[in-house]
């Protein structure tokens, strides 16, 4: 059994005027336990969307969704106990609570007794760090400040399933890095986690596997170290400083498949093979080029690739 | 059983810890005193001259009780608009995936409004209708702040439901609350007596905690026998509990209800 089982999940919009517009399109996705699962896609692909319907907080227009092997529709009590959630953004916090009420709020809403309550709500201030500005009232925090204490909130009842959507709006990197060493010790733990992030470094330094979705369906699911291979099956040397005659030389050795430009005084050679890859270097060097690397396609490109350069307009 | 009246305790604390910061951020000691207080002081002070100028004694003190007791109907309302604030804090798609129950939560959550006009309105009952005629004996006293708090709680339970229905229709809340409250002060026996309405009329109002609350304390002032008072008073709870349950079964199915559409997302 999968943490998360998601199949043919259609979400149905009826927006203002009665029109129906569907954010999600028969997606499927399976997440194992204990698997940080990094989920990409442009504005208004439906990755809140996902994230509300797993979490119980709306309901799916067709398909199933099964958390730890229960369902989001027909099991939904025992859904709720088991999952965390923490939505990026300001709101969602009792702004004349101080953090500690916030916190023990929720704690108790989530059945911990007085004890456990007070303990569990110290070592989540602690943990997120806002231990000293812990009765201060949560209106008056930073964005970043607010979002540490939604990521402890989401915390309190120590769920299996954490469900975050983009946790890290807002945060200083120092938080943000804190924030990953946080997500690393969850999945230590065994917590299964369902992240939706912008930040393309942030999905593949945290995530076990992402999945991009565009337009409500699922593009692809991949590790981060194999996402290169949906763009590029060869390999890959960049070289900066290269003179147009070594261009025309690499260009001609058996095995190369093409040499591009993708940006000023970067040139990029795709090889077919690990030995072409050495005749390439080899012939570089030869030629004096200092600033040689291997490189594969980072998550960022794959996702420019995948998503086309659709510049500002929002996906319909 | 007892795992869920401790779940319904811990549900409604919560709620208070919320309605109490909320209330500090609305009021302090003195604006309570001299700002709401004083108000609501002024506006029985206010109908019951209406009764004096009538130049009838007994119609003054009919007044002035009718106006001290209506007192706790505008302050429970505003549970109304209480509620609804928490559509824009964004906290509403967080308690629908929680495993809490909403209707306890809301319960809680604004009690500092009744927990209030127990005392407005016992200081209003206590205060101010000696000066048109009433006489409170010692004894009276206390059955009286009883009956003002059993009002104002019964007011409350039948605020949240009028609450939960404001949920659906924010924009509209302030509409809302401020005419149930009229409606009902007009039909609760305050300024004219409640058999002066049409039959269907008289009957609904026998649904209103207020219109047995006020008749109790009639009763307690005209000298009646204990279980006369006693009789209004477990009309009185009966009708309480019958819109806690509705309250609690609104907020319910409310709150599902926002899982299809989205509507508590704010
Ligand atoms: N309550 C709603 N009513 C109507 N349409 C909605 C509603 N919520 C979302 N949508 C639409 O559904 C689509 C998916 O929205 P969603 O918020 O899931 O996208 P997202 O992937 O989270 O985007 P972002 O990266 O901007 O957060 C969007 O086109 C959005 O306009
Ligand atoms: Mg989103």
């Amino acid at each position: 059994m999968h943490a998360l089982e998601i199949s043919g999940l259609t979400r149905t919009y009826r927006r203002r005027g009665g029109e129906e517009f569907r954010a999600l399109r028969g997606l499927d996705l399976d997440v194992p336990r204990g698997e940080v699962h990094g989920l990409l896609g442009p504005n208004g692909a439906g990755k809140t969307t996902l994230c509300k319907i797993v979490s119980t907080v709306l309901l799916p227009t067709a398909g199933t969704v099964r958390v730890l092997g229960h369902d989001v529709v027909t099991d939904t009590a025992r859904v709720k106990g088991r999952l965390g959630i923490v939505f990026g953004g300001e709101k969602g916090l009792y702004d004349r609570l101080t953090a500690r009420q916030n916190l023990t709020f929720w704690a108790s809403l989530y059945g911990l007794g007085r004890a456990e309550r007070r303990r569990r709500v110290d070592e989540l201030l602690e943990r997120v760090g806002l231990a000293d500005r812990a009765d201060e009232r949560a209106g008056d925090f930073s964005r970043g400040m607010k979002q540490r204490l939604h990521l402890a909130r989401g915390l309190v009842a120590d769920p299996g399933v954490l469900i975050l959507d983009e946790p890290t709006v807002g945060m200083d990197p120092v938080a943000a890095r804190d924030f990953r060493a946080l997500v690393g010790e969850l999945r230590g733990r065994g917590t299964t986690i369902l992240m939706t992030t912008h930040d393309m470094a942030e999905a593949a330094a945290l995530s076990d596997r992402v999945s991009l979705i565009d337009r409500g369906t699922l593009v692809m699911t991949e590790s981060p170290a194999a996402v290169g291979d949906l763009v590029s099956a060869y390999e890959r040397v960049d070289a900066r400083g290269v003179p147009d005659r070594v261009r025309e030389t690499l260009a001609g050795l058996p095995g190369v498949v093409s040499v591009t430009s993708p940006e000023e005084g970067l040139t990029r050679v795709e090889t077919s093979s690990p030995d072409t890859t050495l005749s390439v270097q080899r012939a570089l060097v030869e030629a004096r080029v200092r600033d040689v690397a291997r490189s594969r396609p980072d998550l960022e490109e794959v996702y420019l690739h995948l998503v086309g350069e659709r510049g500002m307009a929002v996906g319909e | 059983m007892s795992d869920v009246i401790a779940t319904v305790a811990r549900t409604v604390h919560q709620g208070t810890v919320v309605s109490r910061a909320d209330f500090r951020a609305f009021y302090t000691w003195r604006t309570w005193l001299f700002g709401w207080l004083v108000r609501l002081l002024c506006q029985v002070l206010f109908y019951s001259t209406v009764g004096v100028l009538v130049g009838d004694p007994e119609y003054t003190r009919y007044i002035v009780l009718g106006a001290a007791v209506t007192v706790c109907v505008a302050e429970a309302m505003l549970a109304v608009s209480s509620t609804c604030w928490d559509h824009h804090g964004g906290t509403m798609g967080l308690l629908t995936a929680s495993p809490v129950s909403p209707g306890w939560f809301y319960f809680g959550r604004s009690l500092q409004w009744p927990a209030s006009s127990v005392a407005t309105t016992s200081v209003a009952l206590l205060v101010l209708p000696p000066f048109f005629g009433v006489q409170w004996t010692w004894w009276q006293v206390p059955v009286l702040v009883g009956l003002v708090a059993l009002t104002c709680l019964s007011t409350y339970c039948m605020t949240l439901l009028i609450a939960s229905v404001a949920l659906v229709f924010p924009e509209a809340r302030n509409v809302i609350g401020n005419i149930t409250s009229s409606l009902v002060i007009v039909v609760s026996g305050a300024m004219v007596p409640v058999e002066y309405w049409p039959a269907p009329v008289q009957w609904a109002a026998q649904a209103l905690p207020v219109v047995h609350g006020l008749a109790a304390v009639r009763l307690l002032e005209a000298g009646a026998p204990d279980v006369a008072v006693a009789a209004r008073a477990g009309w009185m709870l009966l009708a309480a509990v019958c819109w806690l349950a509705a309250a609690l079964s609104s907020f319910r199915w409310i709150f599902s209800r926002a899982r299809t559409d989205g509507s508590l997302l704010g």
